[in-house]
């Protein structure tokens, strides 16, 4: 499984990684700009990824708008692929998170502080592994 | 003579007021047209059978028999008064008597006059109840109006404790997620059989940083939203900077200058200037964040007019609604879900500005966002005194 992970805090990013070097191959991206390029360039080489976590408030580029901008550069690529996009945010209401689910086309969302055992469970819940 | 008599009797029978002679007995002798009709009585039933008390209310009969009795004995020769009669049909009729002593063919006889002053005194009634209701009203509005006073006052309270809560959360999300992964990481390496002395070691540190971050904030907070009792000589570029660092520190996602031409020295509660900067300051964030805008940024200035020191806040959030903007100032407006806005915000906004710093506050709409303007004129206090000189040299 190939997982990219979108997170502007270093230490953060790299435990993500550490989590899931047991399920996945990793990439990481540091902010939404350099997830986008690095998304749409997966899926145009033919190797997208499966797995996408997905901050919400980074600069430059905000979670919600990387994640519209994946959904359409993944319109252009296999129609039959779909990646797990998951929104991992700090943000406090469930409402914003509601928003970000439906307005964005997320597949589900996990509010930090992020439990492992909860992101295992979503990627079982998505088929992701068994 | 005989004239006379004609002419006078002509003008009491058609005399507008009623006009009564009773005898030493209070027995009526005569009584005119006007006053038969204003107790509903014929003359007829009235003279020679009835006495003056008959036709008064019972309440006033001792001041009737007083009046009557001083007028007789000649101790004054004339009185005039006010009394409650009562009408055949049993309704009370306000008159006014005025009576004098008279000697009439020798005998001791009363004459007087009555006028009907129930409209008058029913008037001056309703005149005073009116007064008194009217007081009770207006009492009773202002109890009111405090009380929504003390109400608004009370919420706002809660709103900046609210505020301060809100932006712990805020801060402390982040640091929370980092301690929980780094908890979870020393786990899941010690499962794996990788949990070296310099991993446990670099964890450990990182969870005490983040507990010194996660502390300071605290303190931080306590600080920014403690009240001053007495008021401190600061200056106004420096509480703006302070403002803007720390929104910074909770705001990353949002591009946030300031632009200073001004750094004068006022008077006053620092931590108010701030709080007002705050709110300006999240109010823009929230419609930066809810509509989304694609580069979000603040822009916030310190100058200065010919009258006023000024501190400008602009965003490019796109601005007001103008059927809105003459509201935003009102307490409970909000334009949020009730979840995520009180309304008391900007209305904090202006009562710290207008009632503490003397100052005015208005918004406006610049084509790209809103732009909320501080005015705080000259002579703002912009020396506390003797008492401070010393630590401003």
């Amino acid at each position: 499984m190939r997982c990219l992970i979108v997170e502007d805090v270093d230490f953060e990013r790299e435990m993500m990684e550490f989590f899931l070097a047991d399920y996945a191959v990793t990439e990481t991206a540091c902010n939404g700009e350099d997830a986008v390029e690095l998304f749409t360039r997966a899926v145009a080489e033919g190797r997208p990824y499966q797995l996408v976590c997905l901050d919400i408030l980074m600069p430059k580029m905000s979670g919600q708008a990387a994640l519209k901008k994946m959904r359409q550069a993944e319109a252009a690529g296999d129609p039959a692929h779909k990646a797990v996009i998951i929104m991992t945010t700090a943000m406090n209401s469930r409402e914003d998170m509601e928003e970000a689910l439906w307005q964005g086309d997320c597949t589900d969302y996990l509010v930090k502080p992020i439990i492992l055992a909860d992101l295992v469970a979503l990627m079982r819940k998505y088929k992701l592994i068994s | 003579m005989p004239i006379n008599e004609k002419l006078f009797r002509l003008l009491i029978d058609n005399a507008m007021v009623g006009v009564y002679i009773v005898d030493e007995e209070q027995l009526f002798q005569y009584v005119n047209p006007a006053l038969t009709a204003m107790l509903g009585y014929t003359s007829e039933e009235v003279i020679g059978t009835f006495r003056f008390p008959s036709f008064i209310h019972p309440d006033d009969i001792p001041l009737l028999v007083h009046n009557y009795q001083q007028r007789l004995s000649g101790e004054i020769p004339s009185a005039r008064y006010e009394a409650r009669a009562l009408h055949k049909s049993g309704r009370v009729v306000n008159i006014e008597i005025y009576g004098t002593y008279v000697d009439i063919n020798g005998k001791r006889s009363l004459a007087g006059t009555v006028i009907d002053i129930t409209q008058r005194v029913t008037a001056e009634q309703a005149l005073e109840e009116l007064n008194r209701t009217l007081e009770q009203r207006i009492a009773t509005e202002l109890a009111l109006s405090r009380e929504k006073d003390r109400m608004v006052m009370q919420q706002s309270r809660f709103a900046a404790l609210g505020e301060m809560v809100a932006g712990i959360a805020h801060q402390w999300r982040q640091p929370l997620n980092m301690l929980g992964m780094s908890v979870q990481a020393l786990q899941l390496a010690h499962g794996k059989g990788i949990l070296t002395a310099e991993f446990m070691e670099r964890h450990t540190e990182k969870s005490l940083e983040v507990l010194k971050y996660m502390s300071q904030t605290i303190d931080d907070f306590r600080n920014f939203f403690r009240p001053e009792t007495a008021p401190r000589n600061f200056r106004l570029d420096e509480a703006v900077e302070r403002v803007v660092v720390f929104f910074t520190s909770s705001v990353n996602t949002i591009a946030i200058t300031t632009d200073v031409q001004n750094r004068a020295t006022m008077c006053g509660h620092m931590n108010e200037l701030s709080q007002v900067l705050l709110n300006i300051l999240n109010n823009a964030r929230d419609a930066l964040l809810e509509r989304q805008v694609e580069a979000p940024a603040i822009v916030v200035a310190v100058t200065r007019s010919d009258t006023a020191n000024l501190i400008r806040v602009s965003d490019n959030g796109g601005g007001i609604p103008d059927e809105l903007i003459d509201r935003v100032f009102d307490p409970f407006f909000s334009t949020k879900d009730a979840a995520k806005g009180t309304g008391l915000g900007l209305y904090m906004v202006k009562s710290i500005v207008e009632k503490s710093m003397k100052g005015t506050v208005t918004v406006r709409n610049t084509g790209t966002g809103a732009e909320f303007t501080i005015t705080l004129p000259f002579p703002g206090a912009d020396d506390c005194g003797v008492e401070r000189k010393g630590e401003h040299t």
